[in-house]
C-alpha cells in the first residue's frame, strides 16, 4: 500500500509539469500585458513600460520565462503582479478564503449526495426517488451564478426579513408538516399501511412542534432546553445502535443509550468550556468524547458485541456532540441580519466563540449551498446508478441468502463496492466546484482566488492568473491521487 | 492508471455497453411469438417514444426553438430597437388570469422592457437563438473531438492510446471553464462560432474517456473478432461493427454536452467573456441584469428561466435516449 | 441413503404429511411485470423435500427452476409477484415480513449459486464473509466465528485454510471459490441446501470434484439438497427424486430411476435424447426442435405441444395436470403419457418427428392455433 501511494505521487509530478507548461502557454497567448500602457497618454509611459517589462520578465522568450517562473515556484516565489505585489502573499490570503468555501461545499455535496443516492437506489421508483432525481436534473441545469443571485435574494434578504418578525401562517405550518410526512412515507419500508402510519406520525410530530415553536416565539429566542437535548441525544444513541446491529441486540442499544447519557452529563460538566471554547479546547473535547464512547462501548459490548458497541458508542458521542454544538449555535443566534450577502465574515468582529462561529456560518452558508448543489447532483446520480448496479449483483444476493439484515446487506455489501466508481468522480466534481467558486465568490463579494483570477484576467496580469491555475491544478492532482488511494483501499484487486 | 480507473464510472452511468444481442429484448423471452420481432432501431425508437418525460421535454424544446426562430421575425419589435418605457417596463404577460380577471393575454411587451426600452421578449428570443446555436455547435464539436480521440485511443491502443490519454490526464488537471475564459479573452467576442469552438475545446475530455472505454470493450467482442478473422479491414470493423454499437453512448454524451455548453456559455458571459458587441445571448442577459434583480426582476428571471428550461429539457431527452439505448436500465415501474 | 417415494401421492397430502418432510411447496407462482406484459415465470409448482434426500429440478434455462427456489429464499426483486405457499417445517416462507424469514436464510436453508466468480464480494476476505454468515445467526465472538470459518474451509478441501481465509476472492480459482460458496452454505449446519446450477460455470474436470464435495458435506451436516440443474448427467448420478420443469411448471416427477429409464412425458424423453452419455444405442443425438414458448401470454393447452411429436387436438386446448401414471409415485403432465409408456424407446419419437415433417413449421402452426383457442 505504501509503495502504491508513493508511485501514485510520483506519477503526479510529470502531469503537473505538463499542465503548468500548457497553462503558461495559454496565459501567455491570452493577451498583451502592456496593452493599457501602449494607449496611455502618461508622459513617462516609456518608463512605465520598461518597468513592467522588467517586472513581468517580458524581454525574455517564452521558454526562458517559463523556466524562470518554474524555478521561482520551486523556491516558493510565484512572481509579482503588475503593481509589483508578491503573488505568493496574495495567493496565501485568497487560498484560505476560497478553500474554506470549496472544502465545505465539497464535503456537503459528497455526504448529502451519497446518502440521498443510497436512499433513492434502495427505494427505487418511490416518491423520494422521483423527486430527488428530478432535483438532481434541475441542479444540473442551473447556471451557478443565477442560483447564487437567487439565493442571495431569497436565502438572505427575504429570509432575514422573515427573521425580523418570524411567524408562521397556518398554510406554512401545513406545508412544513406535509413535506416530512411525505418523506417518511417514502422512506419507511414494508406494507402500505405501515408507511401511511409512519407518514402520519411524522407529519403530526412536525405539526405539533411547529405550532409550539410558533406560539412560544422560539425563533426570536432559540435554544434547546436540557430536556430536549437529553431526549434528542437518547434518540441519537438508539439511532447509532441501529446502524451497527439489529435493535433486538440489547447490549448494543444499551451502549448507545449509555454513551448518550454520559455525553449529556459530560457536556454539563464541561459547560464552561463549551460555552466559550477555543479551538484547542473543542478539539480536546472531541477526542475525549470519542474515547469515552469507545470505552463505554467496549465495556458494555463484552467479547461478542465489542466491535458493534464501540462503533455505536463513538458515533453516538459524535451525534451528541453535534446536538450540543447545535444548541450553542442557535443560542448565540441574534435575530439580526444573520444571513450575510457580502464577504466571508463580518470585519473586526469580536465576541464569544459561538457568536463568531454563527457569523462565519451566516456568511458561509449561501455560497456553499450554491456550490454544493452541483456536486450534490453529480454524487447523487453516480451513487444511485452505482448502487442500483451493485444491489442487483450476485454477491449482494449471496449476502441476503446468508440471512444478513437488510441494513448490513446494503451498507456492507452493496454500498462499499458501489463507492468504487463514485470515488472517480470526486476529482471531476472538485474541478467543477472550484470553477463555480470563482463565480460564487464574485456574486457574494468575497476577495478570494476567484477575484485574483478574474481581475488578473481582465488586466492581462499573467502571474496572479498562473498562481491561481497552478494551485487549482495541484489541488486537482492531489484529489485525483486521494481518489486513487481510496479506490485501492476499498478494492483489494487494485492494491499491488 | 487514473484513466483506466475513471472510465468505469462514467461508462456505467452514461452508457453501459450495448451488446447487439441484448437489444433484441429481454433474455427470458426471445423465442416469443406473441410479439412480433423488431429491429434494434425500432426497439430504441419505441423505448424513447415511451419515455414520457423525454417526450414532454422534446416537445417543449421544439416549441422553444420554433418560438426563437419563427417567433422573433414575426414579432412586432426587433430585438435591438429601443423605445419609450411603458409602465416602468413591467411585463404585460398575464399567465395567471384568475388573479386579476384580465384574462390570458400577451400585451404590448409580454416580458417587459429593459432599461432603455427595448422589448425584452424580442431580446430574450434573440438571446435564445444565439445560445442555442452556441450550445449546439459547441456540443457537437466537443462530441466529435471526444469521439475521434477516444475511438483512436480505444481501437488502436498502444502508443496512440498512451499519448492521447496522458494528454487527457494533463487536461483534466486544468480547470477548463477558466481556460476557456483565458482563451475567450483573446479570441472570443468576435463571433459566436469562435466562442462555441472555445467551449468545445474545454469540454470534450469526459467524452473521450467514455468513447475510449466503449471502443476498448467493443473491440474485444466475439463479433468483432469474427469480422477480423474474416479479413475485414480496420475501417470496416470500426464503421460496420463498432460504431453501430457505440452510437448510443455518443448520442447520449452529445446531448449532455449540449446542455452543459449552455451553462458554460452563461458562466463565460458572467466572467465577461461571452457574446460581444450589442448582440445578446441568454447568459449575457442574466449577467448583464443581475444587479437589476431588486428593481427589475423580470430582466433576470426570463433569460434564467429560458436557460434552465432548455438545459433541463436537453438533460431529460438525454436521459430518455440513455434508457432507450440501454435496455438493462429500463425497468418495470409498478 | 433413504430413497423416499410418496405412496399414492396425487396432490392429496392427507397421509401423515409431517413424517419426514422438511420443505413443502404448494402451488407456487411467480410473475414479473415487464414492459411487454406480465412474465409468468413459475405457474403453479408443488413439491416436497424430505430429510436427507437429494431432490433435483431439471429443465432448460428460463423454465423457472431458479426463480422458484429464489422465491423461497426471498431473493427475488420487489417487483416479483408471488402466490402460493412454501413451508419449512411449519414456518411459512413466502410473502412474509423479512424479519420473520431472515432467521431461516443461510441458517436452516442455505443456497449455493451458479457463478462463483461473481457470488463473493470482491472487497472482503473470504474468512470474513464466512464468519459473517455465522454472526448473522449466532451471538458469538467474532474470533470464534473466524475459527469456525477456517475449520469449514478445511472441511470443503481448501488447503492451508488458515492462510487462505485471509485471501480475497480474486485470489481463488473458480473451483476454489465454489468450495468457499459450499463452505458458506454449510457453515451453519443447514437442513436444506439449495444448489442452483452449482457446477455449470466450472471446468468439466472440476465439476465432479465440486459435486463430490457437496455430497460429502451434505452427509456431514445431514442436510437435504435441492439440486437445480440442466445437466442430466449430474442428476442421474446423485438425485433420489427428480422433477422436470418446462415453461414454469413441473411436467414430470418421480424417482431418478423412473424418470431416466421410464419417462412418461415426451419432453423428458426429448431431453434424454439430446444428451450424449444417456442415448441408448447409436450415440446419435436427437435434438428437440423449436424453442420454449414465451411466458408472456403463453398459448393455451400444453406448453410443449408445439414441439411435441405426439401432439393431439386435446393438447392444444387443455393443459394437462400431473397425472398419476402406471408407475407408483411417478407423475406426468401429459395427456398421452400412456403412449409414451407404450413406446419401447420413447427417445426415438423425436427422430421420427423430425423425419416426418419439419417441427419448425409445426411449432408455428401449433403456436398460432393455441393462441387462437385462448381468446
Amino acid at each position: 500500500m505504501f509503495f502504491f501511494i508513493l508511485r501514485r505521487m510520483l506519477v503526479a509530478i510529470p502531469i503537473l509539469l505538463a499542465s503548468s507548461f500548457l497553462m503558461f502557454f495559454l496565459v501567455t497567448i491570452s493577451g498583451d500585458p502592456l496593452a493599457d500602457l501602449r494607449q496611455s497618454q502618461n508622459p513617462n509611459v516609456d518608463q512605465l513600460i520598461a518597468a513592467r517589462r522588467q517586472r513581468l520578465n517580458l524581454d525574455q522568450g517564452f521558454f526562458e520565462r517559463y523556466i524562470d517562473w518554474l524555478s521561482g515556484i520551486i523556491r516558493g516565489d510565484f512572481g509579482q503582479n503588475r503593481e509589483g505585489q508578491d503573488v505568493s502573499a496574495l495567493l496565501g490570503d485568497a487560498m484560505t478564503t476560497t478553500f474554506r468555501l470549496v472544502i465545505l461545499a465539497t464535503l456537503l455535496s459528497i455526504v448529502i449526495g451519497i446518502v440521498v443516492g443510497i436512499v433513492t437506489a434502495v427505494r427505487q421508483y418511490s416518491i423520494i426517488d422521483y423527486s430527488s432525481t428530478f432535483a438532481a436534473f434541475l441542479f444540473f441545469s442551473l447556471p451557478v451564478f443565477w442560483v447564487a443571485v437567487l439565493l442571495k435574494e431569497f436565502g438572505a434578504i427575504k429570509f432575514n426579513d422573515f427573521l425580523e418578525a418570524p411567524g408562521l401562517s397556518p398554510a406554512g405550518i401545513a406545508i412544513l408538516s406535509i413535506i416530512p410526512a411525505i418523506l417518511a412515507f417514502g422512506l419507511t419500508p414494508g406494507a402500505r399501511r405501515r408507511r401511511l402510519f409512519a407518514g402520519a406520525v411524522t407529519g403530526l410530530v412536525f405539526l405539533v412542534g411547529l405550532v409550539i415553536i410558533d406560539a412560544t416565539d422560539w425563533m426570536l429566542n432559540p435554544g434547546l432546553s436540557p430536556l430536549v437535548v437529553t431526549l434528542v441525544s437518547l434518540a441519537v444513541g438508539v439511532g447509532a445502535a441501529a446502524l451497527f446491529a439489529p435493535l433486538e441486540n440489547r447490549r448494543v442499544v444499551a451502549a448507545g443509550v449509555v454513551t448518550a447519557l454520559v455525553g449529556v452529563v459530560g457536556s454539563l460538566a464541561f459547560s464552561s468550556w463549551i460555552e466559550d471554547p477555543t479551538w484547542t479546547q473543542l478539539l480536546l473535547l472531541f477526542v475525549l468524547s470519542l474515547v469515552t464512547g469507545a470505552v463505554v462501548g467496549s465495556v458494555i459490548g463484552g467479547v461478542i458485541d465489542r466491535r458493534a458497541a464501540v462503533s455505536t458508542g463513538m458515533w453516538a458521542t459524535i451525534g451528541v456532540g453535534l446536538v450540543v454544538v447545535f444548541d450553542q449555535f442557535i443560542s448565540a443566534w441574534e435575530p439580526d441580519r444573520t444571513i450575510a450577502t457580502i464577504g466571508p465574515q463580518t470585519p473586526n468582529l469580536t465576541g464569544p466563540f459561538w457568536v463568531r462561529m454563527i457569523d462565519y456560518a451566516g456568511h458561509q452558508i449561501l455560497p456553499s449551498l450554491a456550490l454544493a448543489l452541483i456536486g450534490f447532483a453529480t454524487f447523487m446520480r453516480f451513487t444511485r446508478a452505482s448502487m442500483l448496479e451493485t444491489l442487483k449483483s450476485d454477491y449482494v444476493r449471496t449476502a441476503k441468502a446468508k440471512g444478513l439484515p437488510a441494513t448490513q446487506v446494503i451498507m456492507r455489501h452493496a454500498f462499499r463496492t458501489a463507492l468504487i466508481p463514485v470515488m472517480t468522480v470526486i476529482t471531476i466534481s472538485v474541478a467543477t466546484i472550484i470553477e463555480g467558486a470563482v463565480i460564487t465568490e464574485r456574486v457574494f463579494a468575497w476577495q478570494g482566488m476567484g477575484s485574483l483570477f478574474i481581475d488578473g484576467l481582465n488586466d492581462v496580469d499573467p502571474y496572479p492568473v498562473m498562481g491561481f491555475l497552478l494551485v487549482t491544478s495541484i489541488v486537482l492532482i492531489f484529489m485525483n491521487a486521494v481518489a486513487d488511494i481510496l479506490y485501492a483501499y476499498i478494492d483489494p484487486r487494485i492494491r499491488r | 492508471m487514473t484513466t483506466q480507473d475513471a472510465e468505469h464510472a462514467t461508462v456505467a452511468d452514461v452508457a453501459p455497453d450495448l451488446v447487439g444481442a441484448q437489444m433484441i429484448g429481454l433474455e427470458e423471452h426471445d423465442g416469443e411469438f406473441t410479439v412480433e420481432s423488431r429491429t434494434q432501431w425500432q426497439l430504441i425508437r419505441r423505448r424513447f417514444f415511451r419515455h414520457r418525460l423525454a417526450m414532454v421535454s422534446l416537445t417543449v424544446l421544439v416549441a422553444m426553438v420554433i418560438l426563437a426562430y419563427v417567433g422573433l421575425p414575426l414579432w412586432k419589435y426587433p430585438y435591438n430597437m429601443s423605445g419609450t418605457l411603458e409602465n416602468g417596463g413591467r411585463p404585460t404577460l398575464d399567465l395567471i388570469p384568475w388573479l386579476d380577471g384580465d384574462g390570458l393575454m400577451l400585451g404590448e411587451h409580454p416580458f417587459g422592457q429593459d432599461t432603455i426600452g427595448r422589448d425584452y421578449f424580442a431580446v430574450t428570443l434573440r438571446g435564445a437563438q444565439q445560445s442555442l446555436v452556441i450550445a449546439t455547435v459547441a456540443g457537437l464539436l466537443a462530441t466529435a473531438i471526444g469521439t475521434i480521440l477516444g475511438a483512436l485511443s480505444g481501437f488502436y491502443r498502444g502508443v496512440t492510446d498512451t499519448l492521447i490519454m496522458r494528454f487527457v490526464d494533463v487536461m483534466f488537471t486544468i480547470p477548463l471553464l477558466l481556460v476557456a475564459a483565458v482563451l475567450g479573452r483573446r479570441f472570443g467576442s468576435s463571433s459566436i462560432f469562435i466562442l462555441a469552438v472555445i467551449i468545445a475545446l474545454a469540454s470534450w475530455l469526459t467524452t473521450s474517456r467514455i468513447i475510449r472505454a466503449e471502443f476498448m470493450s467493443l473491440r474485444e467482442k466475439e463479433y468483432v473478432e469474427a469480422a477480423r478473422a474474416l479479413g475485414a479491414s480496420n475501417k470496416r470493423i470500426i464503421w460496420r461493427h463498432i460504431m453501430p454499437n457505440a452510437i448510443g453512448s455518443i448520442v447520449v454524451t452529445a446531448t449532455l454536452l449540449i446542455s452543459a455548453a449552455i451553462l458554460v456559455e452563461t458562466a463565460l458571459s458572467f466572467l465577461g467573456l461571452g457574446v460581444g458587441g450589442s448582440d445578446w445571448s441568454l447568459g449575457k442577459q442574466v449577467s448583464t441584469y443581475q444587479t437589476a434583480f431588486t428593481t427589475r426582476p423580470w430582466l433576470f428571471w426570463w433569460p434564467g428561466i429560458f436557460i434552465v428550461t432548455i438545459a433541463l429539457c436537453i438533460n431529460f431527452i438525454g436521459d430518455g435516449l440513455r434508457d432507450a439505448f440501454d435496455p438493462k436500465q429500463t425497468r418495470v415501474r409498478q | 441413503m433413504s430413497l423416499t417415494i410418496e405412496p399414492g401421492a396425487n396432490g392429496q397430502d392427507d397421509v401423515s404429511p409431517w413424517d419426514d418432510t422438511l420443505l413443502r411447496v404448494e402451488d407456487l407462482t411467480v410473475s414479473f411485470p415487464t414492459e411487454d406484459g406480465v412474465v409468468e415465470a413459475v405457474r403453479g409448482v408443488s413439491y416436497e423435500v424430505k430429510r436427507n434426500e437429494v431432490f433435483a429440478i431439471v429443465g432448460e434455462s428460463g423454465c423457472g427452476k431458479s426463480v422458484s427456489t429464489m422465491a423461497l429464499m426471498g431473493l427475488l426483486p420487489r417487483t416479483a409477484q408471488i402466490t402460493g405457499r412454501a413451508r419449512y417445517l411449519d414456518h411459512d416462507l413466502v410473502n412474509q415480513p423479512d424479519r420473520k424469514v431472515r432467521g431461516f436464510r443461510g441458517n436452516s436453508i442455505s443456497m449455493i449459486f451458479q457463478d462463483p466468480m461473481t457470488s463473493l464480494n470482491p472487497v472482503y476476505t473470504v474468512g470474513r464473509q464466512l464468519a459473517e454468515a455465522v454472526l448473522a445467526h449466532e451471538r458469538i465472538a467474532p474470533k470464534v466465528a473466524k475459527e469456525r470459518a477456517i475449520e469449514i474451509l478445511d472441511t470443503v478441501g481448501i488447503p492451508q485454510a488458515r492462510q487462505r481465509a485471509n485471501s480475497y476472492p480474486h485470489e481463488f480459482s473458480g473451483g476454489m471459490r465454489q468450495r468457499v460458496m459450499i463452505a458458506m452454505a454449510i457453515i451453519n449446519s443447514p437442513e436444506i441446501i439449495i444448489a442452483d446450477e452449482p457446477t455449470t460455470a466450472l471446468d468439466v474436470t472440476v465439476q465432479a470434484q465440486i459435486l463430490e464435495t457437496l455430497l460429502e458435506v451434505k452427509e456431514g451436516v445431514g442436510a437435504a439438497i435441492v439440486l437445480i440443474t440442466h445437466d442430466l448427467g449430474v442428476v442421474a448420478g446423485v438425485a433420489d427424486r427428480v422433477g422436470v420443469m418446462y415453461a414454469g411448471r413441473f411436467v414430470e416427477e418421480g424417482t431418478a430411476d423412473q424418470v431416466f429409464h421410464r419417462p412418461r412425458m415426451p419432453y423428458t424423453a426429448g431431453l434424454l435424447g439430446s444428451v450424449p452419455s444417456l442415448t441408448s444405442d447409436t450415440g446419435e443425438l436427437i435434438p428437440i426442435q423449436g424453442a420454449p414458448p414465451s411466458l408472456i401470454k403463453p398459448p393455451a393447452g400444453c406448453k410443449f405441444a408445439a414441439r411435441c411429436p405426439l401432439v393431439i387436438e386435446q393438447c392444444l386446448s387443455s393443459e394437462p395436470p400431473l397425472y398419476d401414471t402406471d408407475d407408483p409415485g411417478h407423475r406426468s403432465a401429459c395427456h398421452r403419457w400412456q403412449a409414451v409408456a407404450d413406446d419401447p424407446d420413447p427417445v426415438q419419437l423425436f427422430r421420427n418427428a423430425f423425419r416426418k415433417d419439419p417441427p419448425v413449421d409445426a411449432a408455428l402452426v401449433g403456436g398460432e392455433a393455441g393462441s387462437d383457442g385462448e381468446s
